[in-house]
């Protein structure tokens, strides 16, 4: 049952890892806190089916299959190298997997212009223990964890911030990202006349609150737009039923944004936050091989496969060295691990 | 690389009327790939399909639906959205004036400059008022056919503002109580400490560079000009230590050493 759980978390997570504290190794899931639009709506064909994106070859005028995409780096005009997923990991194996906390700083120190994405860690392994101590740690000394890491093939520059007990990842830009006013050429204006700034300050602090009302970040376009929802629902106008004609709710693997939905984000957290007793037992030695797994298990069979999560059938086929792994579903990289290994 | 404002818009406060002109604070500098055909390296064009054959469905046939159960979608025509756009106006209008701490950091979006689009004054006093009164406005303003919040606040005599996210696209975590652990040592938590002020450092972020970006470009040159590309070690194993205590006490005596020798 446990197992489920964690492996139900890991599919969610956009990254699984660890986070380096000194020697410490804490395994972490990453899931995004910023959700889509509450109401999104999507392309449909003519009949009201949902479409899908696909890739078109403009030369051979035809429609492409995943397993016939490359990725390439333009390096003039036109002329590309393709680069694999292999290469990529190759240059930076270590920061792939591990968030390395070596640097912690004042928390007001973060300047909040740099805040690109924001994301949650949960703890991943067997005990939480490590987590918890960390988290704790870094909020009694109101200190954040600045540090580098490689998320789908890029590298980002993040701060961890610990809030009630759980780690806050925040994604930066690099400094190099943020324009200054020299490069806009924005000049400062002369300065304003000093009793009317007094008085205009005056007037701002006799009306500015401590705590700002996030209840009126309300978009208002989605208020609307699931009001006409309501009343074509009631009415029957305009509504299409395509559930009947094979239709499949299935994940799309061509389509990045289906992969990344967040059910219910709630439930999947309150569950990677409990502490249940006989998991939070200490383990160390096992959790120190677990966490790095990649060297130290061996490949399971096929029918060992079957339990494992999408990321951890990844990462060892990453191992194994499976040629298209990243293009591969769970049972695709089942597959070809049980080929390699028996 | 001159900056070009991308927006213009006049903020106003009772009887103030700030003309700005907005300019984008970020300039994207990560890794871009494009998709490819792998046989003839000729870059791929989306297309979007009826998944039933395979076969793209033109722009102008496309209907957009919202899904309110798995497969039963209502229909929305173009005039519909259309009329759902927001008001186009030039008005920024001021919500309210915060403590810029209190806006929490999950809200922050995007960074951009206000610059002036008149004469200075207006500008330079409300800027000024600003940064006297350590406070930050939040604002909302229609452009690109959609409304936006943001947190204007002052820097170095120049606007800023953080765009901020809707309040229903942030998780609420509100409701998550706080985990606790009654195994924790004292010792423990006092070598966590230890390690965390161990490693205390200032908010420097000019001090990382994205490595990766400057590898790949590196690897995709040597590639190009036909070089081998080597794979990278694999990850040394590291020593493995009995307790997490232990584990904790070794890292501060190690960061320490570090410190020392550097």
């Amino acid at each position: 049952m446990a197992e489920e759980k964690e492996q139900a978390i890991s599919k969610r997570a956009l990254w699984s890892g660890n986070v380096t504290f000194g020697l410490v190794s804490i395994p972490v899931n990453l899931l995004s806190v910023n959700r889509p639009r509450p109401i999104s709506l999507r392309m449909l064909a003519p009949d009201g089916t949902p479409l899908r994106r696909r890739y078109f070859c403009p030369r051979e005028e035809r429609m492409l299959t995943a397993d016939e995409i490359v990725r390439g780096y333009e390096l003039d005009t036109d002329q590309f190298v393709v680069v694999s997923d292999d290469e990529l990991e190759a240059l930076a194996p270590e920061k792939s997997r591990e968030i390395d906390l070596r640097r912690f700083v004042p928390l007001e120190q973060v300047d909040r212009r740099y805040f690109d994405r924001a994301y949650m860690l949960t703890p991943a392994g067997d005990t939480k223990k490590a987590y918890l101590l960390l988290a704790e740690a870094m909020e009694r000394n109101r200190r954040a964890g600045i540090a580098t890491f490689i998320l789908h093939g890029k590298e980002h520059l993040v701060a961890i911030l610990s809030e009630n007990g759980i780690l806050h990842a925040e994604i930066l830009h690099f400094a190099d990202e943020i324009r200054t006013p020299v490069q806009l050429d924005l000049q400062v204006p002369d300065m304003a006349d000093a009793a009317a700034v007094e008085d205009l300050a005056a007037r701002i602090l006799a009306v500015r609150h401590d705590g700002f009302q996030k209840e009126a970040l309300k978009d208002p376009q989605s208020g609307q737009l699931l009001a006409l929802v309501e009343q074509k629902k009631q009415t029957g106008q305009d509504v299409i039923d395509v559930s009947e004609e094979g239709f499949e709710e299935q994940e799309d693997p061509m389509d990045e944004e289906s992969g990344a939905k967040i059910i219910d984000l709630m439930e999947i957290l309150k569950r990677s936050l409990a502490l249940s007793d006989r998991r939070t037992q200490e383990r160390p030695a096992s959790r120190r091989v677990k966490a790095k797994g990649n060297q130290a298990v061996e490949a399971p069979v096929a029918e060992d496969c079957a339990a494992l999560s999408h990321k951890e059938l990844y990462a060892l086929a990453q191992d194994k060295n499976i040629p298209g792994r990243s293009r591969m579903s769970d049972e695709e990289l089942a597959k070809a691990l049980s080929a390699v290994t028996s | 690389m001159a900056g070009r404002a991308i927006w213009k818009g006049i903020i106003s406060f009772e009887e103030i009327r700030v003309p700005v002109k907005l300019y984008s604070g970020i300039a994207d500098r990560k890794v871009h790939f494009r998709l490819l055909h792998g046989e003839d390296q000729v870059p791929v064009v989306q297309k979007m399909v009826h998944p039933h054959n395979n076969e793209p469905v033109a722009p102008q046939e496309m209907r957009r639906g919202y899904e309110f159960e798995p497969g039963r979608f209502i229909i929305f025509h173009p005039a519909e959205l259309s009329a759902l756009e927001p008001e186009k106006t030039r008005e920024i209008d001021i919500l309210e004036f915060v403590d810029p701490l209190g806006v929490g950091h999950q809200y922050y979006d995007r960074l951009y400059y206000l610059g002036p689009d008149a004469a200075g004054q207006p500008y330079a006093l409300l800027a000024a008022a600003l940064e006297k009164a350590r406070s930050a406005a939040i604002i909302r303003w229609n452009m690109r056919k959609k409304t936006y919040f943001g947190v204007l606040y002052p820097a170095d005599g120049l606007l800023q503002v953080s765009t901020l996210r809707y309040q229903d696209q942030i998780v609420d975590l509100s409701g998550l109580t706080r985990p606790t652990f009654r195994e924790l040592e004292a010792q423990e938590r006092r070598m966590a400490d230890q390690l965390v002020q161990a490693l205390e450092n200032r908010f420097e972020p000019e001090v990382y560079r994205d490595q990766y970006r400057e590898q790949v470009v590196a690897m995709v040159q040597a590639k190009a000009n036909g070089q081998p590309i080597k794979a990278a070690p694999k990850p040394k194993p590291k020593p493995q230590v009995v307790s997490l205590a232990d584990m904790l006490k070794q890292s501060v005596a190690h960061v320490r050493r570090e410190r020392k020798a550097g």
